[in-house]
Protein backbone atom coordinates (compact mmCIF):
# COMPACT_ATOMS: atom_id res chain seq x y z
CA UNK A 1 0.00 0.00 0.00
CA UNK A 2 1.48 2.90 -0.87
CA UNK A 3 -1.03 5.46 0.54
CA UNK A 4 -3.87 5.25 2.79
CA UNK A 5 -7.29 7.01 2.13
CA UNK A 6 -8.30 8.59 5.59
CA UNK A 7 -12.05 9.43 5.13
CA UNK A 8 -14.40 11.12 7.25
CA UNK A 9 -18.28 11.68 7.40
CA UNK A 10 -20.64 13.68 8.55
CA UNK A 11 -24.72 13.50 7.79
CA UNK A 12 -27.84 14.29 8.93
CA UNK A 13 -31.41 14.51 8.16
CA UNK A 14 -33.47 17.53 7.35
CA UNK A 15 -35.55 18.47 10.43
CA UNK A 16 -38.47 16.36 11.39
CA UNK A 17 -37.06 13.12 9.46
CA UNK A 18 -35.52 10.25 11.25
CA UNK A 19 -33.77 8.97 7.87
CA UNK A 20 -30.83 10.75 5.98
CA UNK A 21 -32.08 10.22 1.89
CA UNK A 22 -28.36 10.67 1.08
CA UNK A 23 -25.87 7.18 1.59
CA UNK A 24 -22.23 6.60 1.54
CA UNK A 25 -21.19 3.51 0.69
CA UNK A 26 -17.82 2.65 0.99
CA UNK A 27 -15.67 -0.29 -0.08
CA UNK A 28 -12.30 -1.37 -0.32
CA UNK A 29 -10.82 -3.92 -2.98
CA UNK A 30 -7.28 -5.15 -3.07
CA UNK A 31 -6.10 -2.02 -4.65
CA UNK A 32 -8.37 0.85 -4.57
CA UNK A 33 -11.35 2.14 -2.24
CA UNK A 34 -14.58 3.13 -3.95
CA UNK A 35 -16.77 5.62 -2.53
CA UNK A 36 -20.31 6.44 -3.51
CA UNK A 37 -22.61 9.32 -2.03
CA UNK A 38 -25.62 8.97 -3.15
CA UNK A 39 -29.02 11.60 -2.66
CA UNK A 40 -32.81 10.09 -3.13
CA UNK A 41 -35.29 12.05 -4.62
CA UNK A 42 -37.41 13.43 -2.00
CA UNK A 43 -36.21 13.06 1.77
CA UNK A 44 -37.30 10.72 4.60
CA UNK A 45 -37.86 6.32 4.02
CA UNK A 46 -38.36 6.70 0.40
CA UNK A 47 -35.32 8.96 -0.12
CA UNK A 48 -33.04 6.62 1.71
CA UNK A 49 -33.97 3.73 0.13
CA UNK A 50 -33.43 4.79 -3.18
CA UNK A 51 -30.18 5.82 -2.22
CA UNK A 52 -28.92 3.21 0.04
CA UNK A 53 -29.77 0.96 -3.19
CA UNK A 54 -28.19 3.47 -5.43
CA UNK A 55 -24.82 3.36 -3.18
CA UNK A 56 -24.37 -0.18 -2.95
CA UNK A 57 -25.06 -1.01 -6.23
CA UNK A 58 -22.29 1.38 -7.53
CA UNK A 59 -19.95 0.29 -5.51
CA UNK A 60 -20.35 -3.39 -5.50
CA UNK A 61 -20.34 -3.56 -9.41
CA UNK A 62 -17.57 -0.95 -9.83
CA UNK A 63 -15.50 -3.23 -6.78
CA UNK A 64 -15.64 -6.01 -9.29
CA UNK A 65 -15.07 -4.35 -12.49
CA UNK A 66 -17.67 -3.75 -14.26
CA UNK A 67 -17.87 -0.51 -16.34
CA UNK A 68 -19.18 2.84 -15.33
CA UNK A 69 -22.31 2.68 -17.89
CA UNK A 70 -22.90 -0.81 -16.82
CA UNK A 71 -23.21 0.74 -13.49
CA UNK A 72 -25.69 3.42 -14.26
CA UNK A 73 -27.89 1.18 -16.76
CA UNK A 74 -28.20 -1.40 -13.63
CA UNK A 75 -28.89 1.55 -10.80
CA UNK A 76 -31.51 3.17 -13.51
CA UNK A 77 -33.04 -0.05 -14.26
CA UNK A 78 -33.10 -1.25 -10.66
CA UNK A 79 -34.86 1.70 -8.77
CA UNK A 80 -38.35 1.56 -7.56
CA UNK A 81 -40.58 4.17 -9.39
CA UNK A 82 -41.81 6.63 -7.78
CA UNK A 83 -45.71 6.40 -8.04
CA UNK A 84 -46.10 9.99 -8.33
CA UNK A 85 -43.38 11.52 -10.33
CA UNK A 86 -43.08 8.57 -12.04
CA UNK A 87 -39.48 8.76 -12.23
CA UNK A 88 -36.87 6.23 -10.55
CA UNK A 89 -34.19 9.06 -9.40
CA UNK A 90 -31.42 9.51 -7.46
CA UNK A 91 -28.00 11.60 -8.08
CA UNK A 92 -24.74 10.24 -7.44
CA UNK A 93 -20.84 10.45 -7.17
CA UNK A 94 -19.04 8.25 -7.44
CA UNK A 95 -14.65 7.91 -6.27
CA UNK A 96 -12.37 5.31 -7.21
CA UNK A 97 -9.02 6.02 -5.63
CA UNK A 98 -6.31 3.39 -6.09
CA UNK A 99 -3.56 3.03 -3.98
CA UNK A 100 -0.94 4.79 -5.75
CA UNK A 101 -3.17 7.39 -6.08
CA UNK A 102 -5.12 7.56 -9.01
CA UNK A 103 -8.56 8.22 -9.25
CA UNK A 104 -11.68 8.23 -11.12
CA UNK A 105 -15.01 10.43 -10.50
CA UNK A 106 -18.32 10.15 -11.96
CA UNK A 107 -20.74 12.41 -10.81
CA UNK A 108 -24.38 12.84 -11.66
CA UNK A 109 -26.34 15.88 -10.15
CA UNK A 110 -24.49 16.02 -6.82
CA UNK A 111 -22.70 19.50 -6.32
CA UNK A 112 -19.72 19.32 -7.86
CA UNK A 113 -17.02 17.68 -6.08
CA UNK A 114 -13.88 20.22 -4.47
CA UNK A 115 -10.50 19.17 -4.87
CA UNK A 116 -7.80 20.84 -2.81
CA UNK A 117 -4.43 20.43 -3.07
CA UNK A 118 -1.98 22.97 -0.86
CA UNK A 119 -5.09 25.10 0.37
CA UNK A 120 -6.37 25.67 -3.41
CA UNK A 121 -9.56 25.14 -3.53
CA UNK A 122 -10.98 23.34 -7.19
CA UNK A 123 -14.35 22.40 -8.44
CA UNK A 124 -13.97 18.61 -9.62
CA UNK A 125 -15.91 19.63 -13.50
CA UNK A 126 -14.96 16.79 -15.77
CA UNK A 127 -16.17 15.77 -19.16
CA UNK A 128 -19.77 15.95 -20.02
CA UNK A 129 -20.73 12.31 -20.64
CA UNK A 130 -24.70 10.86 -22.09
CA UNK A 131 -24.79 6.84 -20.27
CA UNK A 132 -28.08 5.57 -20.40
CA UNK A 133 -29.69 9.65 -21.43
CA UNK A 134 -28.27 10.46 -18.49
CA UNK A 135 -25.48 13.21 -18.05
CA UNK A 136 -22.46 11.98 -16.06
CA UNK A 137 -19.61 13.82 -16.04
CA UNK A 138 -16.35 12.02 -15.75
CA UNK A 139 -12.63 13.04 -14.33
CA UNK A 140 -9.54 11.01 -13.80
CA UNK A 141 -7.00 12.93 -11.27
CA UNK A 142 -3.86 11.84 -9.67
CA UNK A 143 -3.62 12.12 -5.75
CA UNK A 144 -0.59 12.97 -3.91
CA UNK A 145 0.19 13.11 -0.37
CA UNK A 146 -2.10 15.55 1.64
CA UNK A 147 -4.53 16.06 -1.29
CA UNK A 148 -8.30 16.28 -0.04
CA UNK A 149 -11.40 15.53 -2.52
CA UNK A 150 -14.82 16.44 -0.64
CA UNK A 151 -18.01 15.30 -1.58
CA UNK A 152 -21.70 16.90 -0.34
CA UNK A 153 -25.26 16.53 -1.02
CA UNK A 154 -27.08 19.48 -2.30
CA UNK A 155 -28.18 19.99 1.27
CA UNK A 156 -25.10 21.32 1.54
CA UNK A 157 -25.31 23.87 -1.34
CA UNK A 158 -28.90 24.58 -0.40
CA UNK A 159 -27.89 25.25 3.61
CA UNK A 160 -29.16 28.42 4.96
CA UNK A 161 -32.34 29.02 2.55
CA UNK A 162 -34.41 30.69 4.07
CA UNK A 163 -32.62 31.45 7.08
CA UNK A 164 -28.72 33.17 7.36
CA UNK A 165 -28.37 32.30 3.68
CA UNK A 166 -31.25 33.25 1.33
CA UNK A 167 -30.00 32.10 -1.68
CA UNK A 168 -28.48 29.51 -0.11
CA UNK A 169 -24.62 28.84 0.70
CA UNK A 170 -24.16 27.25 -3.34
CA UNK A 171 -20.38 26.48 -4.58
CA UNK A 172 -18.68 29.46 -4.53
CA UNK A 173 -20.13 29.74 -0.86
CA UNK A 174 -19.15 26.21 0.11
CA UNK A 175 -15.53 26.96 -1.09
CA UNK A 176 -15.32 30.33 0.43
CA UNK A 177 -16.04 28.63 3.91
CA UNK A 178 -13.26 25.84 3.24
CA UNK A 179 -10.82 28.35 2.89
CA UNK A 180 -11.40 30.60 5.20
CA UNK A 181 -13.31 28.90 8.04
CA UNK A 182 -11.96 25.27 8.03
CA UNK A 183 -9.18 23.69 9.23
CA UNK A 184 -7.90 21.55 6.78
CA UNK A 185 -4.98 20.04 8.67
CA UNK A 186 -7.32 17.66 11.03
CA UNK A 187 -8.34 14.53 10.18
CA UNK A 188 -10.92 13.39 6.96
CA UNK A 189 -13.60 13.22 10.20
CA UNK A 190 -13.00 16.75 11.46
CA UNK A 191 -12.90 17.94 8.55
CA UNK A 192 -16.32 17.01 7.78
CA UNK A 193 -18.02 17.20 11.00
CA UNK A 194 -16.72 21.29 10.43
CA UNK A 195 -18.38 21.73 7.50
CA UNK A 196 -21.70 19.94 8.73
CA UNK A 197 -21.63 21.88 11.50
CA UNK A 198 -21.38 25.26 9.76
CA UNK A 199 -24.42 24.22 7.29
CA UNK A 200 -26.58 23.65 10.49
CA UNK A 201 -25.46 26.82 11.84
CA UNK A 202 -26.39 28.79 7.95
CA UNK A 203 -29.54 27.05 8.63
CA UNK A 204 -30.29 28.21 11.88
CA UNK A 205 -30.28 24.46 13.28
CA UNK A 206 -33.36 23.68 11.13
CA UNK A 207 -31.76 21.87 8.13
CA UNK A 208 -34.33 22.30 5.12
CA UNK A 209 -32.61 18.81 3.27
CA UNK A 210 -30.23 16.25 4.11
CA UNK A 211 -27.23 17.03 4.33
CA UNK A 212 -23.88 14.76 3.85
CA UNK A 213 -20.20 15.65 3.92
CA UNK A 214 -17.81 13.62 2.69
CA UNK A 215 -13.74 14.17 2.58
CA UNK A 216 -10.95 11.80 1.39
CA UNK A 217 -7.54 12.58 2.72
CA UNK A 218 -4.40 11.07 0.97
CA UNK A 219 -1.47 10.64 3.49
CA UNK A 220 1.06 7.61 4.29
CA UNK A 221 -0.17 4.41 5.74
CA UNK A 222 0.31 4.00 9.31
CA UNK A 223 1.64 0.71 10.14
CA UNK A 224 1.56 -1.02 13.64
CA UNK A 225 2.62 -4.35 15.03
CA UNK A 226 0.57 -5.88 17.92
CA UNK A 227 2.89 -8.65 19.66
CA UNK A 228 0.30 -10.90 21.83
CA UNK A 229 1.56 -14.24 23.81
CA UNK A 230 4.93 -15.73 24.53
CA UNK A 231 6.45 -18.36 21.52
CA UNK A 232 6.03 -21.36 21.47
CA UNK A 233 9.52 -22.55 22.12
CA UNK A 234 11.42 -20.18 25.58
CA UNK A 235 14.14 -20.64 23.10
CA UNK A 236 12.45 -18.07 20.74
CA UNK A 237 12.10 -14.86 22.76
CA UNK A 238 15.24 -13.17 22.10
CA UNK A 239 14.44 -13.79 18.20
CA UNK A 240 10.65 -12.91 18.46
CA UNK A 241 11.12 -9.66 20.12
CA UNK A 242 14.12 -8.47 18.29
CA UNK A 243 11.81 -8.51 15.42
CA UNK A 244 8.97 -6.14 17.05
CA UNK A 245 11.13 -3.99 17.26
CA UNK A 246 12.21 -3.92 13.74
CA UNK A 247 10.67 -1.83 10.76
CA UNK A 248 9.13 2.26 11.32
CA UNK A 249 5.90 0.79 12.76
CA UNK A 250 3.86 1.66 15.71
CA UNK A 251 4.19 -1.02 18.47
CA UNK A 252 1.41 -2.74 21.58
CA UNK A 253 1.49 -5.63 23.33
CA UNK A 254 -1.28 -7.58 25.10
CA UNK A 255 -0.34 -9.52 27.35
CA UNK A 256 1.48 -9.65 30.93
CA UNK A 257 3.52 -12.45 29.95
CA UNK A 258 4.45 -11.04 26.62
CA UNK A 259 5.51 -7.70 28.22
CA UNK A 260 7.79 -9.30 30.74
CA UNK A 261 9.42 -11.05 28.36
CA UNK A 262 9.83 -8.05 26.39
CA UNK A 263 11.06 -5.97 29.19
CA UNK A 264 13.37 -8.53 30.11
CA UNK A 265 15.06 -8.65 26.89
CA UNK A 266 15.19 -4.95 26.07
CA UNK A 267 15.99 -4.32 29.37
CA UNK A 268 13.15 -1.84 29.46
CA UNK A 269 10.62 -1.11 32.65
CA UNK A 270 7.27 -2.09 33.07
CA UNK A 271 5.34 0.15 34.93
CA UNK A 272 1.41 -1.55 35.61
CA UNK A 273 -0.71 1.59 35.22
CA UNK A 274 -3.01 0.81 38.55
CA UNK A 275 -5.79 2.94 37.45
CA UNK A 276 -9.24 1.01 36.71
CA UNK A 277 -11.28 3.17 34.73
CA UNK A 278 -13.37 0.39 34.21
CA UNK A 279 -13.06 -2.52 36.52
CA UNK A 280 -14.01 -5.35 34.72
CA UNK A 281 -10.66 -5.16 32.83
CA UNK A 282 -7.42 -5.34 33.99
CA UNK A 283 -5.36 -2.22 33.90
CA UNK A 284 -2.65 -1.13 31.24
CA UNK A 285 0.55 -0.46 31.79
CA UNK A 286 3.27 1.47 29.65
CA UNK A 287 6.96 0.62 28.88
CA UNK A 288 9.35 3.30 27.15
CA UNK A 289 9.20 2.83 23.17
CA UNK A 290 5.86 1.19 23.41
CA UNK A 291 2.18 3.34 22.26
CA UNK A 292 0.69 0.90 24.58
CA UNK A 293 0.67 -2.27 26.91
CA UNK A 294 -2.47 -3.87 27.86
CA UNK A 295 -3.64 -7.40 29.68
CA UNK A 296 -4.39 -10.17 26.82
CA UNK A 297 -7.19 -12.67 26.76
CA UNK A 298 -9.85 -10.02 28.57
CA UNK A 299 -8.65 -7.11 27.01
CA UNK A 300 -8.79 -8.52 23.41
CA UNK A 301 -12.02 -10.59 23.56
CA UNK A 302 -13.76 -6.97 24.85
CA UNK A 303 -12.07 -5.10 21.81
CA UNK A 304 -13.53 -7.73 19.53
CA UNK A 305 -17.21 -7.38 21.35
CA UNK A 306 -16.97 -3.97 20.77
CA UNK A 307 -15.72 -4.29 16.78
CA UNK A 308 -18.67 -7.10 15.98
CA UNK A 309 -21.63 -4.73 15.36
CA UNK A 310 -19.47 -3.07 12.78
CA UNK A 311 -20.64 0.47 13.76
CA UNK A 312 -17.84 1.22 16.42
CA UNK A 313 -16.66 4.46 15.53
CA UNK A 314 -13.33 6.53 17.15
CA UNK A 315 -15.36 9.11 18.82
CA UNK A 316 -17.40 6.35 20.74
CA UNK A 317 -13.98 5.30 22.54
CA UNK A 318 -12.77 8.74 22.24
CA UNK A 319 -13.00 9.76 26.23
CA UNK A 320 -12.36 6.31 27.44
CA UNK A 321 -9.33 5.16 29.07
CA UNK A 322 -9.69 1.56 29.63
CA UNK A 323 -7.25 -1.08 27.83
CA UNK A 324 -9.74 -2.22 25.20
CA UNK A 325 -11.29 0.76 24.13
CA UNK A 326 -7.26 2.07 23.70
CA UNK A 327 -6.26 -0.83 22.02
CA UNK A 328 -9.41 0.09 19.74
CA UNK A 329 -8.39 3.62 18.98
CA UNK A 330 -4.97 2.64 18.16
CA UNK A 331 -6.00 -0.01 16.01
CA UNK A 332 -8.98 2.54 14.02
CA UNK A 333 -5.70 4.96 14.02
CA UNK A 334 -3.49 2.26 11.80
CA UNK A 335 -3.46 1.20 8.11
CA UNK A 336 -1.53 -2.14 8.34
CA UNK A 337 -1.25 -4.22 11.37
CA UNK A 338 0.72 -7.21 11.62
CA UNK A 339 -0.23 -9.50 14.41
CA UNK A 340 3.00 -11.47 16.14
CA UNK A 341 0.74 -13.92 18.14
CA UNK A 342 2.58 -16.56 20.32
CA UNK A 343 0.73 -20.05 21.22
CA UNK A 344 2.52 -20.68 24.10
CA UNK A 345 0.18 -21.00 27.23
CA UNK A 346 0.90 -19.96 30.74
CA UNK A 347 0.89 -23.26 32.42
CA UNK A 348 -0.35 -21.59 35.39
CA UNK A 349 -3.94 -21.12 33.28
CA UNK A 350 -3.66 -24.92 32.06
CA UNK A 351 -4.61 -26.42 35.62
CA UNK A 352 -8.46 -27.86 35.83
CA UNK A 353 -8.79 -25.97 38.43
CA UNK A 354 -9.14 -22.38 37.02
CA UNK A 355 -12.83 -21.32 38.38
CA UNK A 356 -13.71 -19.93 34.41
CA UNK A 357 -13.17 -20.15 30.89
CA UNK A 358 -10.07 -18.55 29.10
CA UNK A 359 -11.04 -17.71 25.57
CA UNK A 360 -7.96 -19.20 22.96
CA UNK A 361 -5.64 -16.42 22.23
CA UNK A 362 -5.01 -17.92 18.64
CA UNK A 363 -9.29 -18.16 17.86
CA UNK A 364 -9.42 -14.28 19.46
CA UNK A 365 -6.59 -13.07 16.76
CA UNK A 366 -7.94 -14.65 14.04
CA UNK A 367 -11.80 -12.94 14.54
CA UNK A 368 -10.36 -10.05 15.27
CA UNK A 369 -8.33 -9.98 12.29
CA UNK A 370 -11.20 -10.68 10.30
CA UNK A 371 -12.81 -7.96 12.12
CA UNK A 372 -10.08 -5.23 11.13
CA UNK A 373 -10.06 -6.35 7.42
CA UNK A 374 -14.10 -5.67 6.93
CA UNK A 375 -12.86 -2.28 8.14
CA UNK A 376 -10.43 -1.90 5.76
CA UNK A 377 -7.23 -2.08 7.26
CA UNK A 378 -4.42 -4.74 5.80
CA UNK A 379 -3.90 -7.50 8.24
CA UNK A 380 -1.26 -9.92 8.43
CA UNK A 381 -0.79 -12.55 11.42
CA UNK A 382 1.82 -14.68 12.03
CA UNK A 383 2.02 -17.50 14.56
CA UNK A 384 4.76 -18.47 16.61
CA UNK B 1 8.75 1.96 61.75
CA UNK B 2 7.19 -1.13 60.53
CA UNK B 3 7.15 -1.75 56.69
CA UNK B 4 5.00 -3.78 54.35
CA UNK B 5 5.34 -4.41 50.76
CA UNK B 6 2.61 -5.31 49.00
CA UNK B 7 2.58 -6.32 45.43
CA UNK B 8 -0.50 -7.35 43.93
CA UNK B 9 -1.28 -9.61 41.01
CA UNK B 10 -3.33 -8.17 38.33
CA UNK B 11 -3.00 -10.53 35.83
CA UNK B 12 -6.04 -12.61 33.77
CA UNK B 13 -6.74 -14.71 36.25
CA UNK B 14 -5.95 -12.99 39.50
CA UNK B 15 -8.23 -10.17 37.97
CA UNK B 16 -11.69 -12.81 37.43
CA UNK B 17 -11.11 -13.52 40.59
CA UNK B 18 -11.28 -10.49 42.23
CA UNK B 19 -7.87 -8.35 42.10
CA UNK B 20 -9.72 -5.22 41.16
CA UNK B 21 -11.26 -5.28 44.97
CA UNK B 22 -7.97 -5.99 46.44
CA UNK B 23 -6.17 -2.73 44.74
CA UNK B 24 -8.87 -0.53 46.46
CA UNK B 25 -7.90 -2.09 49.66
CA UNK B 26 -4.58 -1.27 48.61
CA UNK B 27 -5.46 2.08 48.81
CA UNK B 28 -6.85 2.48 51.55
CA UNK B 29 -4.02 1.00 52.78
CA UNK B 30 -1.74 3.33 51.65
CA UNK B 31 -3.92 6.22 52.44
CA UNK B 32 -3.62 5.13 55.96
CA UNK B 33 -0.24 4.21 56.80
CA UNK B 34 1.24 5.95 54.39
CA UNK B 35 5.24 5.26 53.96
CA UNK B 36 5.05 2.75 55.53
CA UNK B 37 2.97 0.70 52.61
CA UNK B 38 4.92 0.18 49.66
CA UNK B 39 2.92 -0.71 46.62
CA UNK B 40 3.95 -2.68 43.16
CA UNK B 41 1.63 -4.85 40.94
CA UNK B 42 2.53 -7.51 38.64
CA UNK B 43 0.86 -9.39 36.31
CA UNK B 44 1.39 -13.31 37.39
CA UNK B 45 2.64 -14.78 40.23
CA UNK B 46 2.17 -18.42 38.77
CA UNK B 47 -0.46 -19.76 41.26
CA UNK B 48 -3.44 -18.22 38.42
CA UNK B 49 -6.21 -20.89 40.21
CA UNK B 50 -6.01 -20.04 43.39
CA UNK B 51 -5.89 -15.83 42.91
CA UNK B 52 -6.50 -13.54 43.44
CA UNK B 53 -3.00 -13.53 44.83
CA UNK B 54 -0.89 -10.94 46.59
CA UNK B 55 2.44 -10.96 47.29
CA UNK B 56 2.72 -9.69 51.33
CA UNK B 57 6.89 -8.81 52.38
CA UNK B 58 8.12 -11.48 49.81
CA UNK B 59 5.48 -13.90 50.59
CA UNK B 60 2.71 -14.99 48.27
CA UNK B 61 -1.15 -15.61 50.10
CA UNK B 62 -3.73 -16.86 48.33
CA UNK B 63 -7.14 -16.52 47.50
CA UNK B 64 -7.04 -13.07 49.17
CA UNK B 65 -10.36 -11.65 49.79
CA UNK B 66 -10.31 -7.67 51.20
CA UNK B 67 -10.17 -8.34 54.60
CA UNK B 68 -8.02 -11.10 54.49
CA UNK B 69 -5.76 -8.98 52.76
CA UNK B 70 -6.10 -5.84 55.08
CA UNK B 71 -5.96 -8.24 58.69
CA UNK B 72 -2.63 -9.29 57.02
CA UNK B 73 -0.97 -6.30 56.32
CA UNK B 74 -2.02 -4.31 59.84
CA UNK B 75 -1.17 -7.17 61.22
CA UNK B 76 2.12 -6.78 60.27
CA UNK B 77 2.53 -3.11 61.11
CA UNK B 78 0.98 -3.54 64.43
CA UNK B 79 2.80 -6.23 65.45
S1 LIG C 1 -2.56 -14.14 37.11
FE1 LIG C 1 -2.19 -13.80 39.16
S2 LIG C 1 -1.03 -15.50 39.65
FE2 LIG C 1 -1.30 -15.76 37.53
Amino acid sequence: MKWALDIGIASIAKLGEELCGDAVEILKNDNSTIVVVSDGLGSGVKANILATLTSKIAANLLSKGVVMKDVVDTITATLPICQIRQIAYSTFTIVQIFDDGQAYLAQFDNPNALFIRNNEVTKVLGTVKEVSERTIKEKSLVFEEGDILIVVSDGVTHAGIGALKPLGLGEEGLIELIKTRINLTGTSQDIAEQVKEYCEIYSAMEPGDDITVVVLKLRKPVRGVILSGPPLSKGEDVRIVEEFFTGNRRRAICGGTTANIVAREKNLKLHIIPDYCDTSLPPTASMPGIDLVTEGILTLTRAVELLEGGKLQLKDIKNKEDGASQLLKWLLQCDEIDLMVGLRVNPAHLTPDLPFHLGQRSSLLQHLRELLVARGKKVTIKWF
Amino acid sequence: MKKVRIELCVGTSCHMLGSADLSLVVDLLQQEYEEQVEVGYCTCLGACAKGPNVKVNGKVLSEVTPEKLKTEVVNILSA
